[in-house]
């Protein structure tokens, strides 16, 4: 349903009028509240139908439109279970001043008692809106590889943390990271050094060789690769390698094609796959946790503290 | 839970929770690899525990059955097997990560030969596959062959790793554990000692599934429910197993066992055990165990089993628009079988909390529908300001805790129907798993498959509550020996005596 020019009090009317049509309560789990581009409309429309199937959730996706105009206007579309999936959804296109005055608009849409969860692909400080968008939430989550400069946008994401940020280039390595832990399983001795050749711009190889040595209390070497990937939401690491205290290796490494290969000193090389998920995979797997993610913390500052050094 | 069992590792931290639990490298042998259970529902499971990224890098699955086969041959029955049950969508990779991981040896289990085999290609895994000695044994068998491959674990020493080299042995053991009492406790005996106690995994399928751990956490976390949950507001319990299914291809083990000792012994007094425990200390396998058991241990039958412990057989009928065969006219069962396919008991459970409340349990085949599910009803409400006539239609508030199909949570209470005047009725409020969390929770084998190769024995009953179980089934097999159930027609919710013993104190099934 397309609503011209309109008001939260007629959004509203029109979304519990939607409801009351498919008939029943509905049981939400959360708000989310996208922010987003016409251009990135539908990139983050699909995600959002994929993450909706695991976690209904009442779906606000914010687009700021014509920000040059004068008078205050917003258009929206009200959908219930249709191209968004399970989830029930207001797009909002907002002009001039209404998109500086976000909060007004969206709290009187979040449905209560349930958490809020920002989401943005685009960095909101183009907007002048991240303070808005932080008011009201209870996690944010970023995707840093999307901004100009990556590394530097994640570095200004670690400066000014809060409890409940977290960035889908952290979310990315989950499955690296879970395949590592699993090879140190049984592993009694120390790590002298770890060598991750990866694409140095990207932030998730900067979170990995973090997180490595906030656990392992060893700075990685990460040697700058370019490194072939075949899915975007993919992190840019080619291979992690690591020398233990009596001098043996082992090493993760993945090819192009998703093909990853463990090899451990005294053990047959072990085939793996590895492959990038979706975005809403992605988002499915931000979303479970809606407390925030302390070892998260720990990494970012990790990579605070020795980014310089890394950088260079 | 079970972090016990891994070993210290670094790069593991309990706050970070996006990285699952993976079990050490380690091989699954699956005695009776040809079985139905094995092709539905285990390898599926495997599969599924690959595609969500849960299973070591290390890992073999070793079949073992009297089939000519080679390895190639059970990898490519495995698949077939996954792809046709697996509940994660297809992926060719995911299967190409497990290919070149499965064993296969041929063999009874009285082939002294295949077994030494069997202990050769384990150990050779050890350097092969990097399993580091690891294996957990599933006994996807008829019971009867038990003692058979478990004295066969026992000489060829597979079932004790510590003078080998290392590295853990586990053995699964699915359901019926016994017959009775005794049978059950001579081979929990026989199994705990070939294995130790510990390692001994009875698997409970519905212990795996979402809905009955939730009630954990629908009772322990949260202010509401606890305080209600005993007698001074609870009136009674039911406790409903149902299936619209007839006995299928079982019919030798049936006839020869019958529903209580199929279903009530186990799933249906493990529901009641986790629905009326006290709260554990914590959520460690031994401290929920130690509460079960108590539970289990205070349940009382009825005095006066004539009408509290009712057993039915289903006649010809009609289920869901088809019409079906009677039990006796089954094949392979005999037309003079006094076995019974529904029986329905009410107990009593002594302490504190539950006195004077009672606990009706039912189960049955050939019942209208496919429905498990645990109904707490309340007591009426004490002082009613409104007159008989308005509350004519309102019955006791009741809380339904639904575990299969449809997992979820319903609570009824009264309410105003709108209008002018007073008129109260029931209305029924509902929580629905697959309307707030994800569209497919995991396969109850999937959880539990990952649980025993993680060590993990929160949701397994061991042998003290086998015994317990037992306890309570043997005095209902004695007074049922030597008679006839009483038939009811298939599609109906069971005899009329089921519903006499309710009526008797003024209650009745509610419909599930």
């Amino acid at each position: 349903m397309h609503l011209k020019d309109t008001t939260t009090g007629d959004i509203m009317k029109a979304l519990d009028g939607l409801l009351h049509e498919v008939g029943g309560g509905s049981s939400l789990a959360l708000n989310l509240v996208a922010l987003t581009t016409e251009d990135e409309r539908e990139e983050v429309e699909k995600a959002a139908s994929v993450a909706a199937q695991e976690h209904p959730y009442r779906l606000i996706l914010v687009i700021p439109r014509d920000l040059e105009a004068t008078e205050p206007r917003i258009d929206a579309e009200v959908t219930v279970g249709e191209r968004l999936g399970s989830a029930e959804a207001i797009i909002l296109r907002l002009d001039g001043p209404a998109a500086a005055h976000l909060s007004s608009i969206v709290l009187p849409m979040l449905a209560s008692d349930i958490p809020v969860v920002t989401w943005w692909l685009l960095d909101p400080v183009r907007y002048g809106l991240e303070h808005e968008l932080r008011s009201f939430a209870d996690r944010r989550i970023t995707y840093s590889a999307r901004a100009a400069d990556p590394v530097q946008s994640l570095f200004r994401r670690a400066e000014s943390y809060a409890a409940g940020d977290t960035d889908i280039c952290w979310t990315r390595i989950s499955l690296w990271r879970s395949l590592i832990a699993s090879a140190f399983d049984g592993v009694t001795q120390s790590v002298e050094s770890i060598t991750i050749k990866a694409d140095a711009d990207d932030p998730s190889a900067q979170l990995m060789a973090a997180w490595l040595h906030t656990r392992l209390g060893v700075a990685p070497e990460v040697v700058d690769t370019e490194v072939e990937r075949n899915s975007e939401h993919l992190p840019a690491i080619a291979s992690v390698a690591f020398t233990m205290s009596g001098g043996e290796t082992m090493e993760v490494e993945r090819t192009a094609d998703g093909t990853t290969i463990l090899r451990q000193a005294g053990l047959p090389k072990r085939r793996q796959t590895l492959q990038g998920r979706t975005l809403g995979q992605l988002l499915a797997e931000e979303l479970r946790h809606i407390d925030p993610d302390t070892a998260y913390r720990k990494v970012l500052d990790t990579f605070q503290e020795h980014y310089a050094g890394i950088k260079a | 839970m079970g972090a016990e069992h891994l070993p210290s590792n670094p790069l593991r931290d309990p706050a970070d929770r996006r990285l699952p639990r993976i079990p050490e490298p380690c091989a699954l042998v699956i005695f009776g690899v040809t079985g139905d259970l094995a092709k539905k529902k285990l390898i599926p499971a495997v599969y599924d525990l690959a595609n969500r990224g849960l299973l070591p890098a290390s890992f073999v699955i070793v079949g073992f059955a009297r089939r000519d086969w080679g390895d190639e041959t059970f990898e490519e029955m495995s698949r077939e097997a996954a792809k046709s049950h697996a509940r994660t969508p297809w992926r060719e990779e995911v299967w190409a990560r497990l290919a070149g991981n499965f064993k296969f040896v041929p063999g009874s289990f009285d082939d002294d030969e295949a077994f030494d085999k069997l202990d050769a290609t384990v150990d050779e895994l050890r350097i092969t596959h990097g399993i580091v000695g690891n294996a957990a044994f599933y006994f996807s068998i008829p019971p009867l062959a038990f003692p058979t491959v478990l004295k066969q674990l026992q000489r060829t020493g597979m079932s004790d790793n510590r003078q080998d080299g290392g590295g853990w042995r586990r053995v699964v053991v699915e359901k019926p554990f016994g017959e009775d009492r005794a049978s059950a406790s001579e081979l929990n005996e026989l199994v705990d000692r070939v294995f130790t106690a510990p390692d001994v995994f009875r698997i409970d399928h519905y212990l795996g599934k979402e809905t009955v751990q939730n009630i954990f956490a629908l009772r322990f976390a949260n202010a509401m429910f606890e305080p209600i949950w005993n007698s001074n507001y609870v009136d009674h319990v039911q406790i409903t197993m149902a299936e619209d299914v007839g006995i299928g291809s079982r019919a030798g083990f049936y006839d020869d066992n019958g529903a209580a000792r199929d279903v009530l012994q186990n799933h249906v007094l493990q529901l009641l055990a986790i629905a009326a425990m006290e709260q554990p200390n914590g959520f460690e396998a031994e401290e929920i165990r130690t509460e079960k058991l108590k539970v289990l241990r205070a349940i009382k039958l009825h005095d006066d089993l004539e009408s509290t412990a009712i057993r039915g057989q289903y006649t010809d009928g009609w289920v869901q628009g088809r019409p079906v065969k009677g039990y006796l006219s089954e094949d392979n069962i005999p037309p003079t079988s006094t076995t019974e396919t529904y029986a329905a008991v009410q107990l009593g459970i002594q302490n504190r909390r539950w006195n004077g409340v009672p606990f009706y349990l039912r189960t049955g085949k050939r019942l209208p529908k496919r429905v498990t599910e645990i109904a707490v009803v309340f007591k009426e409400a004490p002082h009613m300001p409104f007159a008989d006539y308005d509350t004519k239609t309102l019955g006791n508030n009741q809380l339904v805790i639904r575990v299969q199909p449809d997992e979820g949570v319903t609570v009824k209470f009264g309410s105003k129907v709108p209008g002018t005047g007073m008129e109260l009725r029931d209305i029924s409020m509902g929580f629905g798993y697959g309307e707030t969390f994800t569209e497919s929770s995991p396969e109850a084998y999937e959880r539990l498959i990952l649980d025993v190769l993680l060590g993990d024995k929160t949701l397994f009953p061991d042998a003290q509550e086998v015994d317990a179980s037992w306890a309570v089934i043997d005095p209902l097999e004695e007074f049922w020996k030597g008679t006839k159930p009483e038939p009811y027609e298939s599609g109906t919710w069971g005899p009329a005596g089921s519903d006499l013993m309710l009526q008797a104190s003024g209650r009745r099934w509610r419909r599930a």
